[in-house]
């Protein structure tokens, strides 16, 4: 039998630790101010719709000549990227003197039901970085397309390459059919379609629910027994309560989007099997010629590294790196190593194109 | 050993957190009542699949996943009550008893009491008399509807029941994994019960996770999420009827205004692309012609030049500028001052 020390006396004063640290975390959450999130100053510089195109405004000037644009994923909020002073890639790339815009997707509503992806990509997505390619008088930009917002960068690289000058994807699904991927095992018996027409947008707190399913004992529990390990811990305790904001602070999906991004990127999984088409415009990974890094995380369990990698053997460009972090969906934007890995990678790589 | 079911140094100790965490707690909050009763509550609550109260605040959620924790200790220092914890073997049976307790409670006794039973007690009706007649008169159309709204029900009741069974036999089998688990050897030492219920956890995410990748949870799931929708489409026809008799405007009304400015956001989007698009051809148009007057012959400036021909030409020869650099003012764009 495995070696097991836990006497009577042990976990008497185990449990009465515990207890008392449970019981005097009230009053430590009771003093803990609000949370504040998205630290660096920023410009709104364009807007369409619902849908805001931030600047960064860093310290210092930026010393890079070509601009950077962040697409986040829809389904959560974009301020992961910029979420406390010392946990953000945006402020650690401005550091490094980068000019860093970012797309706000915003909170759909019933009034955006009927967004399709040809009006994120071929209509935000495309405005944005026109705009900044204007404004910077330059025919193409770099773009770091996040989760969803990764997939989304792919396609709009493959429709429109001249745009692009050099293409970072962060944890981003290529291939949805892998062996590993919880979440897209789980779609494939759904009927989507009587799905979106029954409920139109897609609630945030669903999509929330599903996700904390993927590993229910963990998301539901022990990690709400492990925080009482940081309830003397006012800073700790912080973090931990503006994460929490994050994940539960995610929009509503517009319908007719979710249904295509449901139908052919996890159900037909056409970004590897072509055939994917978003408005008028067939999305061909091969047109994606331009350098590439890919950045995945080892134990992502929403966008396993087996669903990223992929992304090689379907693209033409001739410059593609990875860069593999140690860590989780969430971890590669906030963790400590993230901070000394992700965005001085990043940088390092750029500098290089 | 103690021929009492319940005795020994597990039992003391067990009544002694009891107490603290009774004491405790209604100093820190007084309006929370005993602790004891409700210690296995949010234990068992994650089995029961409950989603979590979005009005319930942090300090309430710690609450429950302290009782969570003792819960898990509490069931523990239970079976073990009256095990010697100098004898490996009597340690092991008592270890075994608890974990037989827990699979008890997945797949025996407990099992009457398992998850969203509130919401599918209702479908558990004999509907088949119901719907199997046949519907006459004034209202038979909603008799029609409410018999389809039944047998979907009855679908979404045997989905649940599908969707529950197996997550009772990965529970199950998460117990077991569990089990297994402690009686290794070769896995490193458990000393505190922090250590204990984090193995456990690992059992049973491990379980569920083998189990949520089976072609049958994938069918089952689905299933179950499918005939969700079915039931809430019904409902909301429901309640889509009831407005209208009001005089509300319907969630149908509003999508279809919705679909409409889409729409139109559309279109305007298109007419402002071909407008930029205008303006571009318009200023090489006027490239071209301030280019070509110093060196223009008299007879040229008679000959209309056709609007095809200046789209060529202007797609030649326009300057680079023109049509590679993007326009400043995206379609559709608000440039913020």
């Amino acid at each position: 039998m495995r070696k097991i020390d836990i006497t009577p006396e042990k976990a008497l004063n185990e449990a009465l630790k515990f207890n008392k640290k449970l019981a005097d975390g009230v009053q430590t959450l009771a003093d803990l101010d609000d949370v504040h999130y998205g630290v660096t100053p920023k410009q709104e510089v364009y807007r369409e719709d619902k849908v805001v195109l931030y600047r960064f405004m860093g310290e210092k000037k930026p010393t890079q000549k070509i601009p950077l644009l962040i697409v986040y994923a829809l389904v959560n909020r974009p301020y992961m990227v910029d979420l406390q002073s010392d946990r953000s890639i945006v402020k650690n790339l401005l550091s490094m003197g980068h000019d860093v815009y970012l797309i706000d997707w915003g909170y759909p509503d019933l009034a955006d039901r009927y967004l399709m992806l040809d009006d994120y990509i071929n209509g935000y997505i495309k405005h944005a970085v026109d705009y900044i390619a204007g404004e910077h008088a330059i025919p193409a930009i770099n773009l770091l397309g996040i989760c969803q917002g990764g997939a989304f960068s792919l396609c709009f690289s493959s429709i429109y390459p001249e745009k692009v000058k050099n293409l970072i994807t962060m944890v981003t699904p290529v291939d949805f059919h892998t062996p590993d991927n919880m979440l897209s095992h789980w779609t494939r018996g759904m009927d989507v379609d009587l799905f979106i027409d029954t409920l139109g947008n897609v609630p945030a707190d669903l999509m929330n629910w599903c996700y904390l399913t993927l590993k229910p004992y963990r998301l539901l529990q022990q990690k709400y027994v492990g925080l009482v390990d940081i309830l003397d811990n006012p800073a700790e305790l912080e973090n931990f309560v503006r994460m929490e904001k994050w994940i539960f602070d995610s929009p509503d999906q517009a319908g007719e989007a979710f249904r295509q991004f449901i139908k052919d990127f996890y159900q037909a999984n056409k970004l590897m099997t072509g055939g994917l088409m978003i408005g008028d415009k067939e999305v061909d990974l091969k047109r994606i010629k331009m350098p590439v890094l890919n950045i995945f995380a080892e134990q992502d369990h929403l966008v396993p590294p087996s669903a990223s990698r992929p992304l090689q053997t379907v693209i033409s460009s001739k410059d593609y790196t990875e860069l593999a972090f140690r860590g989780g969906h969430i971890g590669i934007y906030v963790s400590g190593r993230a901070q000394k890995e992700v965005a001085p990678g990043i940088s390092a790589w750029l500098s290089k194109r | 050993m103690s021929n009492s079911p319940f005795a020994g140094p597990w039992a003391d100790a067990l009544t002694r957190i009891n107490q603290d965490l009774n004491d405790v707690w209604q100093r820190a909050l007084p309006n929370t009542g005993s602790f004891d009763s409700p210690a296995f509550d949010a234990y068992r609550a994650l089995f029961e699949g409950r989603k979590p109260d979005a009005q319930q605040g942090i300090p309430a959620r710690l609450l429950d996943q302290g009782k969570a924790f003792f819960g898990f200790v509490e069931n523990m220092a239970k079976q073990m009550a009256g095990k010697s914890t100098s004898s490996p073997q009597d340690f092991a049976d008592g270890l075994n008893q608890w974990l037989g307790a827990m699979g008890a409670q997945f797949g025996g006794a407990g099992a009457s009491n398992h998850f969203l039973k509130p919401m599918t007690a209702p479908f558990a009706l004999n509907l088949d008399a119901l719907k199997d007649q046949p519907t006459f008169g004034y209202t038979r159309e909603k008799q029609e509807q409410m018999k389809l709204m039944m047998a979907d029900a009855q679908s979404y009741s045997r989905a649940m029941q599908a969707y529950q069974t197996l997550v009772m036999q990965s529970q199950m089998d998460g117990a077991k994994r569990f089990q297994a688990s402690l009686m290794d050897t070769n896995q490193s030492p458990i000393d505190s019960l922090r250590g204990l219920y984090d193995a456990w956890i690992d059992a049973a995410e491990e379980a569920f996770a083998e189990t949520a990748m089976k072609p049958e949870f994938r069918d089952i799931y689905g299933d179950l999420v499918n005939a969700q929708m079915r039931v809430k489409r019904h409902l909301m026809s429901v309640a889509e009827g009831q407005s209208r008799d009001l005089g509300m405007p319907t969630r149908t009304e509003v999508q279809s205004l919705a679909k409409a400015v889409h729409e139109l956001k559309r279109s305007r989007g298109e007419l402002s692309e071909v407008k930029r698009e205008l303006a571009e051809l318009k200023a090489a148009v006027a490239a071209l012609k301030t280019a070509a007057k110093p060196a223009a012959a008299p007879q040229a400036e008679k000959a209309p030049v056709q609007a095809t021909t200046v789209a060529k030409v202007a797609e030649v020869a326009t300057p680079a500028a023109v049509l590679t650099a993007p326009s400043k003012s995206a379609p559709r764009a608000k440039k913020k001052a």
